[in-house]
Protein backbone atom coordinates (compact mmCIF):
# COMPACT_ATOMS: atom_id res chain seq x y z
CA UNK A 1 0.00 0.00 0.00
CA UNK A 2 1.29 3.42 -0.82
CA UNK A 3 0.15 6.71 0.55
CA UNK A 4 -0.07 10.21 -0.78
CA UNK A 5 -1.80 12.33 1.82
CA UNK A 6 -1.24 15.55 -0.03
CA UNK A 7 -2.13 14.28 -3.46
CA UNK A 8 -5.27 15.03 -5.36
CA UNK A 9 -6.10 11.37 -5.50
CA UNK A 10 -4.98 8.30 -3.65
CA UNK A 11 -4.41 4.97 -5.30
CA UNK A 12 -5.41 2.21 -2.99
CA UNK A 13 -2.96 -0.44 -3.92
CA UNK A 14 -3.37 -3.17 -1.38
CA UNK A 15 -3.31 -5.89 -3.99
CA UNK A 16 -1.70 -3.60 -6.56
CA UNK A 17 -3.17 -4.78 -9.86
CA UNK A 18 -6.76 -5.36 -8.80
CA UNK A 19 -7.09 -2.53 -6.30
CA UNK A 20 -9.72 0.10 -7.03
CA UNK A 21 -8.87 3.74 -7.54
CA UNK A 22 -10.39 5.94 -4.87
CA UNK A 23 -10.59 9.63 -5.55
CA UNK A 24 -11.27 12.30 -3.01
CA UNK A 25 -10.72 16.03 -3.02
CA UNK A 26 -7.52 17.57 -1.87
CA UNK A 27 -7.62 19.24 1.53
CA UNK A 28 -9.73 18.52 4.59
CA UNK A 29 -12.65 16.15 4.24
CA UNK A 30 -16.18 17.34 4.87
CA UNK A 31 -17.68 16.14 8.17
CA UNK A 32 -20.19 13.90 6.41
CA UNK A 33 -17.42 12.30 4.37
CA UNK A 34 -15.41 11.74 7.54
CA UNK A 35 -18.43 10.17 9.25
CA UNK A 36 -19.08 7.85 6.32
CA UNK A 37 -15.44 6.87 6.19
CA UNK A 38 -15.43 5.96 9.86
CA UNK A 39 -18.66 4.02 9.54
CA UNK A 40 -17.10 2.03 6.74
CA UNK A 41 -14.06 1.43 8.89
CA UNK A 42 -16.23 0.33 11.82
CA UNK A 43 -17.97 -2.16 9.58
CA UNK A 44 -14.61 -3.66 8.64
CA UNK A 45 -14.06 -2.28 5.13
CA UNK A 46 -10.39 -2.50 4.35
CA UNK A 47 -10.76 0.10 1.65
CA UNK A 48 -11.74 2.67 4.27
CA UNK A 49 -8.64 1.79 6.26
CA UNK A 50 -6.47 2.24 3.20
CA UNK A 51 -8.00 5.62 2.46
CA UNK A 52 -7.30 6.70 6.02
CA UNK A 53 -3.74 5.43 5.83
CA UNK A 54 -3.12 7.17 2.52
CA UNK A 55 -4.33 10.41 4.00
CA UNK A 56 -2.91 10.34 7.51
CA UNK A 57 -0.23 7.64 7.57
CA UNK A 58 2.72 9.91 6.87
CA UNK A 59 1.59 12.48 9.42
CA UNK A 60 1.21 9.84 12.13
CA UNK A 61 4.50 8.20 11.22
CA UNK A 62 6.16 11.62 11.35
CA UNK A 63 4.79 12.30 14.82
CA UNK A 64 5.95 8.89 16.00
CA UNK A 65 9.40 9.44 14.57
CA UNK A 66 9.67 12.81 16.24
CA UNK A 67 8.42 11.66 19.64
CA UNK A 68 9.79 8.13 19.87
CA UNK A 69 13.03 8.63 18.02
CA UNK A 70 13.34 5.52 15.86
CA UNK A 71 11.66 4.31 12.65
CA UNK A 72 10.89 1.00 14.34
CA UNK A 73 9.01 2.68 17.17
CA UNK A 74 7.24 4.99 14.73
CA UNK A 75 6.16 1.98 12.69
CA UNK A 76 4.77 0.21 15.75
CA UNK A 77 2.99 3.38 16.74
CA UNK A 78 1.43 3.76 13.29
CA UNK A 79 0.07 0.24 13.42
CA UNK A 80 -1.27 0.78 16.93
CA UNK A 81 -2.97 4.04 15.93
CA UNK A 82 -4.90 2.46 13.08
CA UNK A 83 -5.89 -0.57 15.15
CA UNK A 84 -7.13 1.83 17.84
CA UNK A 85 -8.95 3.92 15.23
CA UNK A 86 -10.69 0.81 13.95
CA UNK A 87 -11.73 -0.19 17.48
CA UNK A 88 -13.09 3.30 18.23
CA UNK A 89 -14.50 4.04 14.77
CA UNK A 90 -18.15 3.47 15.69
CA UNK A 91 -17.91 6.21 18.28
CA UNK A 92 -16.31 8.82 16.08
CA UNK A 93 -18.53 11.91 15.95
CA UNK A 94 -17.48 14.68 13.55
CA UNK A 95 -19.47 17.23 15.53
CA UNK A 96 -16.97 16.74 18.33
CA UNK A 97 -13.87 17.45 16.32
CA UNK A 98 -12.17 16.85 13.03
CA UNK A 99 -10.94 13.45 12.03
CA UNK A 100 -7.36 14.67 11.78
CA UNK A 101 -7.56 16.00 15.34
CA UNK A 102 -9.12 12.76 16.55
CA UNK A 103 -6.37 10.67 15.00
CA UNK A 104 -3.65 12.95 16.28
CA UNK A 105 -5.05 12.69 19.81
CA UNK A 106 -4.98 8.90 19.55
CA UNK A 107 -1.44 8.97 18.17
CA UNK A 108 -0.17 11.44 20.72
CA UNK A 109 -1.73 9.63 23.68
CA UNK A 110 -0.17 6.37 22.51
CA UNK A 111 3.20 8.11 22.16
CA UNK A 112 3.01 9.57 25.65
CA UNK A 113 1.92 6.23 27.10
CA UNK A 114 4.86 4.56 25.40
CA UNK A 115 7.32 7.16 26.59
CA UNK A 116 6.12 6.74 30.15
CA UNK A 117 6.12 2.97 29.93
CA UNK A 118 9.58 2.81 28.46
CA UNK A 119 11.00 5.50 30.73
CA UNK A 120 12.40 7.19 27.66
CA UNK A 121 11.05 10.59 28.37
CA UNK A 122 14.26 12.32 27.35
CA UNK A 123 14.26 10.88 23.85
CA UNK A 124 13.55 14.28 22.42
CA UNK A 125 15.66 17.02 23.95
CA UNK A 126 14.08 20.42 23.93
CA UNK A 127 16.89 21.74 21.73
CA UNK A 128 15.89 19.17 19.14
CA UNK A 129 12.50 20.79 18.93
CA UNK A 130 13.78 24.14 17.76
CA UNK A 131 13.36 23.19 14.15
CA UNK A 132 9.63 22.87 14.77
CA UNK A 133 9.64 26.62 14.98
CA UNK A 134 11.55 27.25 11.78
CA UNK A 135 9.41 29.48 9.69
CA UNK A 136 7.18 30.12 12.67
CA UNK A 137 7.91 33.79 12.70
CA UNK A 138 4.44 35.07 12.09
CA UNK A 139 0.91 33.86 12.62
CA UNK A 140 -0.28 36.21 9.92
CA UNK A 141 0.36 33.83 7.09
CA UNK A 142 -1.10 30.75 8.71
CA UNK A 143 -3.00 28.69 6.21
CA UNK A 144 -6.25 27.08 7.05
CA UNK A 145 -5.25 23.47 6.90
CA UNK A 146 -3.69 22.00 10.01
CA UNK A 147 -2.44 19.07 7.99
CA UNK A 148 0.18 21.35 6.57
CA UNK A 149 3.37 21.35 8.59
CA UNK A 150 4.38 24.83 7.57
CA UNK A 151 0.95 26.20 8.39
CA UNK A 152 1.11 24.54 11.81
CA UNK A 153 4.54 26.02 12.45
CA UNK A 154 3.35 29.45 11.42
CA UNK A 155 0.46 29.10 13.85
CA UNK A 156 2.98 28.37 16.60
CA UNK A 157 4.66 31.59 15.55
CA UNK A 158 1.84 33.53 17.17
CA UNK A 159 3.24 32.46 20.55
CA UNK A 160 6.07 33.96 22.51
CA UNK A 161 9.22 31.86 22.82
CA UNK A 162 8.45 30.94 26.47
CA UNK A 163 4.94 29.89 25.47
CA UNK A 164 6.27 27.76 22.63
CA UNK A 165 8.73 26.11 25.01
CA UNK A 166 6.01 25.33 27.54
CA UNK A 167 3.78 23.61 25.01
CA UNK A 168 6.62 21.73 23.32
CA UNK A 169 7.91 20.43 26.66
CA UNK A 170 4.47 19.13 27.53
CA UNK A 171 3.47 17.79 24.13
CA UNK A 172 6.74 16.28 22.92
CA UNK A 173 8.46 15.35 26.16
CA UNK A 174 5.39 14.56 28.21
CA UNK A 175 6.33 16.90 31.02
CA UNK A 176 3.41 17.60 33.32
CA UNK A 177 2.56 21.11 34.43
CA UNK A 178 3.84 20.19 37.87
CA UNK A 179 7.19 18.99 36.49
CA UNK A 180 7.61 22.19 34.49
CA UNK A 181 6.61 24.19 37.54
CA UNK A 182 9.29 22.51 39.63
CA UNK A 183 11.95 22.74 36.93
CA UNK A 184 11.31 26.41 36.24
CA UNK A 185 10.47 27.29 39.85
CA UNK A 186 7.26 28.88 38.74
CA UNK A 187 3.96 28.35 40.60
CA UNK A 188 1.89 25.48 39.24
CA UNK A 189 -1.12 27.71 38.67
CA UNK A 190 0.99 30.09 36.61
CA UNK A 191 2.25 27.27 34.40
CA UNK A 192 -1.28 26.03 33.80
CA UNK A 193 -2.53 29.51 33.01
CA UNK A 194 0.30 30.12 30.55
CA UNK A 195 -0.34 26.81 28.82
CA UNK A 196 -4.01 27.58 28.54
CA UNK A 197 -3.36 31.08 27.25
CA UNK A 198 -0.99 29.72 24.62
CA UNK A 199 -3.50 27.16 23.37
CA UNK A 200 -6.24 29.79 23.21
CA UNK A 201 -3.94 32.07 21.22
CA UNK A 202 -3.42 29.34 18.65
CA UNK A 203 -7.15 28.78 18.43
CA UNK A 204 -7.91 32.45 17.96
CA UNK A 205 -5.36 32.90 15.20
CA UNK A 206 -6.68 29.78 13.53
CA UNK A 207 -10.27 31.00 13.77
CA UNK A 208 -9.30 34.36 12.31
CA UNK A 209 -8.01 32.53 9.26
CA UNK A 210 -11.23 30.57 8.96
CA UNK A 211 -11.88 26.94 9.46
CA UNK A 212 -11.37 24.89 6.31
CA UNK B 1 -15.89 15.83 38.87
CA UNK B 2 -17.34 19.34 38.56
CA UNK B 3 -17.05 21.56 35.51
CA UNK B 4 -14.53 23.77 37.33
CA UNK B 5 -12.40 20.75 38.19
CA UNK B 6 -12.60 19.49 34.62
CA UNK B 7 -11.64 22.82 33.10
CA UNK B 8 -8.68 23.02 35.43
CA UNK B 9 -7.50 19.73 33.94
CA UNK B 10 -8.43 20.26 30.29
CA UNK B 11 -5.10 21.75 29.23
CA UNK B 12 -3.13 18.77 30.49
CA UNK B 13 -5.81 16.50 29.10
CA UNK B 14 -5.37 17.77 25.55
CA UNK B 15 -1.60 17.91 25.89
CA UNK B 16 -1.57 14.27 26.93
CA UNK B 17 0.07 14.84 30.30
CA UNK B 18 -2.94 14.17 32.53
CA UNK B 19 -2.73 11.20 34.86
CA UNK B 20 -4.66 8.11 33.76
CA UNK B 21 -7.20 8.70 36.54
CA UNK B 22 -7.74 12.32 35.52
CA UNK B 23 -7.90 11.37 31.85
CA UNK B 24 -10.63 8.86 32.58
CA UNK B 25 -12.59 11.20 34.85
CA UNK B 26 -12.45 14.03 32.30
CA UNK B 27 -13.47 11.72 29.47
CA UNK B 28 -16.46 10.58 31.48
CA UNK B 29 -17.46 14.17 32.18
CA UNK B 30 -17.13 15.19 28.54
CA UNK B 31 -19.58 12.49 27.53
CA UNK B 32 -22.47 14.43 29.00
CA UNK B 33 -21.27 18.03 29.49
CA UNK B 34 -21.62 19.96 26.23
CA UNK B 35 -20.02 23.13 27.62
CA UNK B 36 -16.83 21.45 28.74
CA UNK B 37 -16.81 19.35 25.57
CA UNK B 38 -16.89 22.49 23.44
CA UNK B 39 -14.00 23.92 25.43
CA UNK B 40 -12.07 20.68 25.12
CA UNK B 41 -12.61 20.54 21.36
CA UNK B 42 -11.11 23.98 20.88
CA UNK B 43 -8.10 23.22 23.04
CA UNK B 44 -7.62 19.83 21.37
CA UNK B 45 -7.54 21.43 17.93
CA UNK B 46 -4.88 23.83 19.16
CA UNK B 47 -2.90 20.94 20.65
CA UNK B 48 -3.12 19.07 17.36
CA UNK B 49 -1.25 21.97 15.76
CA UNK B 50 1.71 20.93 17.87
CA UNK B 51 1.48 17.44 16.44
CA UNK B 52 1.20 18.61 12.87
CA UNK B 53 4.25 20.81 13.36
CA UNK B 54 6.32 17.62 13.47
CA UNK B 55 5.55 17.23 9.81
CA UNK B 56 4.97 14.08 7.80
CA UNK B 57 7.69 11.52 7.21
CA UNK B 58 7.95 8.78 4.65
CA UNK B 59 7.20 5.43 6.28
CA UNK B 60 9.17 2.34 5.29
CA UNK B 61 7.92 0.42 2.26
CA UNK B 62 5.06 -1.92 3.00
CA UNK B 63 3.96 -0.29 6.23
CA UNK B 64 0.50 0.29 4.80
CA UNK B 65 0.10 -3.41 4.18
CA UNK B 66 1.37 -4.20 7.66
CA UNK B 67 -1.16 -1.75 9.09
CA UNK B 68 -3.91 -3.49 7.13
CA UNK B 69 -2.67 -6.84 8.38
CA UNK B 70 -2.60 -5.63 12.00
CA UNK B 71 -6.16 -4.35 11.79
CA UNK B 72 -7.22 -7.48 9.94
CA UNK B 73 -5.67 -9.66 12.62
CA UNK B 74 -7.37 -7.70 15.38
CA UNK B 75 -10.64 -7.86 13.47
CA UNK B 76 -10.26 -11.59 12.89
CA UNK B 77 -9.56 -12.25 16.56
CA UNK B 78 -12.61 -10.31 17.50
CA UNK B 79 -14.82 -12.05 14.96
CA UNK B 80 -13.67 -15.49 16.05
CA UNK B 81 -14.09 -14.63 19.71
CA UNK B 82 -17.47 -13.09 19.11
CA UNK B 83 -18.62 -16.10 17.16
CA UNK B 84 -17.76 -18.36 20.05
CA UNK B 85 -19.38 -16.15 22.63
CA UNK B 86 -22.41 -15.58 20.46
CA UNK B 87 -22.94 -19.31 20.08
CA UNK B 88 -22.76 -19.79 23.83
CA UNK B 89 -25.09 -16.94 24.57
CA UNK B 90 -27.55 -18.04 21.93
CA UNK B 91 -27.51 -21.52 23.41
CA UNK B 92 -28.33 -20.05 26.79
CA UNK B 93 -31.12 -18.01 25.26
CA UNK B 94 -32.64 -20.98 23.52
CA UNK B 95 -32.43 -23.14 26.61
CA UNK B 96 -34.08 -20.43 28.60
CA UNK B 97 -36.71 -19.90 25.99
CA UNK B 98 -37.68 -23.53 25.66
CA UNK B 99 -37.06 -25.09 29.03
CA UNK B 100 -36.90 -22.34 31.60
CA UNK B 101 -34.10 -21.21 33.81
CA UNK B 102 -34.13 -24.38 35.87
CA UNK B 103 -32.31 -26.38 33.22
CA UNK B 104 -29.72 -23.83 32.30
CA UNK B 105 -27.12 -24.88 34.78
CA UNK B 106 -26.71 -28.28 36.35
CA UNK B 107 -26.95 -28.36 40.10
CA UNK B 108 -28.85 -25.12 40.32
CA UNK B 109 -32.26 -26.35 39.27
CA UNK B 110 -34.01 -25.72 42.51
CA UNK B 111 -32.80 -22.19 42.93
CA UNK B 112 -33.26 -21.25 39.30
CA UNK B 113 -36.75 -22.62 39.15
CA UNK B 114 -37.88 -19.68 41.23
CA UNK B 115 -35.92 -17.32 39.05
CA UNK B 116 -37.56 -18.81 35.99
CA UNK B 117 -40.98 -17.81 37.18
CA UNK B 118 -39.75 -14.36 38.07
CA UNK B 119 -38.11 -14.08 34.69
CA UNK B 120 -41.33 -14.85 32.92
CA UNK B 121 -43.13 -12.24 34.96
CA UNK B 122 -40.57 -9.52 34.93
CA UNK B 123 -38.43 -8.59 31.94
CA UNK B 124 -35.97 -6.68 34.07
CA UNK B 125 -35.43 -9.67 36.26
CA UNK B 126 -35.13 -11.82 33.15
CA UNK B 127 -32.37 -9.62 31.85
CA UNK B 128 -30.47 -9.85 35.11
CA UNK B 129 -30.84 -13.60 35.18
CA UNK B 130 -29.75 -13.84 31.58
CA UNK B 131 -26.69 -11.75 32.37
CA UNK B 132 -25.80 -14.16 35.16
CA UNK B 133 -26.05 -17.09 32.79
CA UNK B 134 -24.04 -15.33 30.11
CA UNK B 135 -21.33 -14.47 32.61
CA UNK B 136 -21.27 -18.00 33.94
CA UNK B 137 -20.93 -19.41 30.46
CA UNK B 138 -18.51 -17.04 28.81
CA UNK B 139 -17.09 -15.01 31.68
CA UNK B 140 -16.97 -11.28 31.83
CA UNK B 141 -18.23 -8.39 33.81
CA UNK B 142 -21.26 -6.21 33.95
CA UNK B 143 -20.29 -2.72 32.73
CA UNK B 144 -23.46 -0.71 32.91
CA UNK B 145 -27.20 -0.99 32.73
CA UNK B 146 -30.24 1.11 31.95
CA UNK B 147 -33.64 0.40 33.46
CA UNK B 148 -36.23 0.86 30.71
CA UNK B 149 -39.38 2.73 31.55
CA UNK B 150 -42.48 3.68 29.63
CA UNK B 151 -43.74 7.25 29.43
CA UNK B 152 -45.83 6.59 32.52
CA UNK B 153 -42.70 5.57 34.42
CA UNK B 154 -43.49 1.88 34.63
CA UNK B 155 -40.37 -0.30 34.71
CA UNK B 156 -40.52 -2.54 31.67
CA UNK B 157 -37.11 -3.96 31.03
CA UNK B 158 -33.40 -3.57 31.15
CA UNK B 159 -30.53 -2.82 28.79
CA UNK B 160 -27.19 -4.30 29.75
CA UNK B 161 -23.65 -3.76 28.58
CA UNK B 162 -21.54 -6.79 29.32
CA UNK B 163 -17.79 -6.76 28.97
CA UNK B 164 -17.03 -10.30 27.97
CA UNK B 165 -13.49 -11.37 28.68
CA UNK B 166 -12.78 -13.68 25.84
CA UNK B 167 -9.95 -12.74 23.53
CA UNK B 168 -10.32 -9.30 22.04
CA UNK B 169 -14.01 -9.05 22.88
CA UNK B 170 -14.98 -5.70 24.24
CA UNK B 171 -18.65 -4.88 24.47
CA UNK B 172 -22.01 -6.29 23.82
CA UNK B 173 -25.35 -4.62 24.34
CA UNK B 174 -28.38 -6.61 25.34
CA UNK B 175 -31.85 -5.13 25.65
CA UNK B 176 -34.74 -7.08 27.12
CA UNK B 177 -38.19 -5.57 27.45
CA UNK B 178 -41.57 -6.82 28.58
CA UNK B 179 -45.22 -5.83 28.62
CA UNK B 180 -45.28 -4.34 25.14
CA UNK B 181 -48.54 -4.69 23.18
CA UNK B 182 -48.49 -6.67 19.96
CA UNK B 183 -50.04 -3.81 18.01
CA UNK B 184 -46.80 -1.86 18.19
CA UNK B 185 -44.65 -4.65 16.81
CA UNK B 186 -42.10 -5.02 15.42
CA UNK B 187 -40.13 -3.24 18.10
CA UNK B 188 -36.54 -2.19 17.64
CA UNK B 189 -33.93 -1.48 20.27
CA UNK B 190 -31.27 1.17 19.93
CA UNK B 191 -28.61 2.72 22.11
CA UNK B 192 -26.99 6.12 22.08
CA UNK B 193 -23.23 5.80 22.38
CA UNK B 194 -21.25 9.00 22.80
CA UNK B 195 -24.10 10.89 21.21
CA UNK B 196 -24.43 8.55 18.24
CA UNK B 197 -27.59 6.48 17.90
CA UNK B 198 -26.89 2.85 17.03
CA UNK B 199 -29.47 0.21 16.23
CA UNK B 200 -29.23 -2.88 18.38
CA UNK B 201 -31.74 -4.77 16.32
CA UNK B 202 -35.30 -5.91 15.96
CA UNK B 203 -36.61 -7.39 19.15
CA UNK B 204 -37.49 -11.03 19.00
CA UNK B 205 -40.25 -12.61 21.05
CA UNK B 206 -39.18 -16.17 20.40
CA UNK B 207 -36.44 -16.19 22.92
CA UNK B 208 -38.16 -15.72 26.20
CA UNK B 209 -41.71 -15.93 27.46
CA UNK B 210 -43.48 -12.59 27.60
CA UNK B 211 -40.24 -10.76 26.90
CA UNK B 212 -38.57 -9.35 23.82
CA UNK B 213 -34.86 -9.36 23.36
CA UNK B 214 -32.32 -7.84 21.01
CA UNK B 215 -28.58 -7.74 21.22
CA UNK B 216 -25.46 -6.90 19.25
CA UNK B 217 -21.74 -6.48 19.66
CA UNK B 218 -20.34 -3.00 19.47
CA UNK B 219 -16.72 -2.11 18.81
CA UNK B 220 -14.87 0.24 21.06
CA UNK B 221 -14.31 0.60 24.77
CA UNK B 222 -16.67 0.10 27.62
CA UNK B 223 -17.70 3.67 28.22
CA UNK B 224 -19.86 6.19 26.48
CA UNK B 225 -23.18 4.40 26.67
CA UNK B 226 -25.77 7.09 27.25
CA UNK B 227 -29.31 5.89 26.64
CA UNK B 228 -31.16 2.74 25.61
CA UNK B 229 -34.49 3.00 23.81
CA UNK B 230 -37.15 0.73 22.37
CA UNK B 231 -39.17 2.13 19.48
CA UNK B 232 -42.34 0.71 17.97
CA UNK B 233 -43.11 0.11 14.31
CA UNK B 234 -44.00 3.77 13.80
CA UNK B 235 -40.67 4.88 15.25
CA UNK B 236 -42.17 6.19 18.49
CA UNK B 237 -40.02 5.72 21.59
CA UNK B 238 -42.05 3.52 23.92
CA UNK B 239 -39.36 2.68 26.46
CA UNK B 240 -36.19 4.45 27.40
CA UNK B 241 -33.59 4.48 30.13
CA UNK B 242 -30.26 6.12 30.88
CA UNK B 243 -27.24 3.92 31.46
CA UNK B 244 -25.63 4.01 34.85
CA UNK B 245 -22.21 2.60 35.62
Amino acid sequence: MTGNPRGRTARITGEEASAPMIEYPEGPLQPQVERDLMRRLASGEEEALRILYARFGRVIFGLGLRMLGTPESAEELTQDVFVAAWRKAARYDPSRGRLSTWLMVIAHNLCVDRLRRDSRRAVVAIDDLDDLLVGATSGEDAESTLLDRDAARRLLGCLSVPEQRLLLLAYYRGWTAREISEADRVPLGTVKTRMRTALIKIRRVHELKGRP
Amino acid sequence: MTCAEVRDRLVEHVLGTASPADRHAVDEHLLWCAGCRHEAMGLAESASVLGHAAGPADPPPGLGDRVASAVGAASGRRRRSRAGVLAAVLAAFLVVGTAGWGTVMAGRAQRLEGAAQAARDDAEQAAREFAKVARDIVGGRHVSEAVLRSESGTRSGLALVLDLTEGAITDRVLVIAGGLPERGAPYRARVVVSGVSLTVGEMSSALMDKSLAAYRFLPGGTSGYDVAEVVDASGRVVLSGRFTG
